[in-house]
């Protein structure tokens, strides 16, 4: 005779507490992966856009795409890097989207004037970050991919939908702008 | 040509830290991932109990389909209508504004008559005096 085994005394209610805590448990782990990669991504969203506020809100918009899918970048090793790209692309979007005098997408060239500025601090890392977001986007932007995204010239004029010279170029006077800014201000 | 700075603005621009996130970034990326969370965990509970819920919307129509001969709730309904009072003194009314419409005459024409012709009278008066208006006002701004 064969004997039955017990059934699991597992009702609906079980089941829907079980779940309960497994999306506390989530919501737990993800706060804690935002914590850990909150400066990254606002950091990416900040020099991009060069506007604290609006990197804030685009870092906002990287964290519910991420935890879309948390499943799968949770077990994936190139969480940073796709935070990034995710970053990027929303910085570059919004900066599209909202600026009408936005200048990537014709080639023309406008003259820059190089501001004057009071730095609120003596910290020269901080003082080149401010001097990053007071250059015009055009050169901003090429400027931060190049040297914080580690992207080279052809990706940045495939990313942005501009020539491999007009990228070169906004790079350099980026770069020029900035020694100026800094050398003016100090 | 390299620019006598290059290497060293380089070397300041890779040593560059990340920015510190505003504090109220946090709270703001987890209140939208608990409302988030709750409109998952609500998806995933639906789905799961969804053969339930299935069987129970298919035990009902059975029930609907068996019961509906029985009680015919049309006839219910047209029943109910019928011994409404109010539909009553409605029927009524109309019967006794049909009576006065129809016999009722003034220089020898019948109420109704009288009453359709001032009703269309005054809708065409309407009309005539809303295209006046709207004339005059065109030729004013011209």
């Amino acid at each position: 005779m064969v004997n039955a085994a017990p059934l699991p005394l597992i009702g609906i209610d079980d089941q829907d507490t079980s779940g309960l805590d497994a999306r506390m448990a989530e919501v737990q782990e993800f706060e804690t992966f935002v914590r850990n990669y909150q400066n990254m991504v606002f950091s990416v969203a900040a020099r991009i856009v060069g506007n604290p506020i609006d990197a804030q809100d685009i870092a906002q918009e990287v964290f519910i795409k991420a935890y879309e899918r948390f499943d799968e970048l949770k077990e994936s090793g190139t969480v940073g890097g796709w935070l990034k790209t995710v970053a990027t692309n929303l910085s570059i979007n919004h900066l599209n989207r909202y600026r009408a005098r936005w200048r990537f997408f014709s080639e023309e060239q406008t003259e820059f004037e190089i501001p004057t500025f009071t730095p609120p601090t003596d910290d020269r890392r901080e003082l080149l970050d401010l001097a990053i977001q007071k250059l015009p986007d055009a050169q901003r932007v090429p400027l931060v991919l190049f040297h914080f995204q580690d992207l080279s010239y052809d990706e940045i004029a495939e990313k942005l939908g501009i020539s491999l010279a007009k990228v070169k170029t906004d790079i350099h006077r980026g770069r020029e702008s900035l020694r100026k800014i800094l050398v003016k201000t100090s | 040509m390299k620019e006598p700075n290059e290497d060293w603005l380089d070397q300041e621009l890779k040593g560059l830290p990340d920015l510190e996130a505003p504090p109220e970034l946090l709270p703001k990326v987890m209140r939208s991932v608990k409302r988030r969370s709750a409109q998952r965990w609500l998806l995933s509970i639906f789905r799961q109990h969804l053969p339930l819920i299935k069987n129970s919307c298919l035990g009902l129509a059975l029930a609907v389909v068996v019961l509906v001969p029985l009680f015919n709730p049309v006839a219910a309904l047209i029943d109910f209508l019928a011994r409404s009072p109010v539909l009553h003194f409605l029927g009524a009314m109309l019967d006794v504004g049909r009576t006065i419409l129809g016999n009722l005459r003034i220089f020898q024409l019948p109420l109704g008559w009288l009453v359709a012709l001032v009703a269309g009278f005054s809708y065409l008066t309407c009309i005539f005096a809303a295209s006046t208006v709207r004339h005059l006002a065109t030729a004013k701004r011209s």
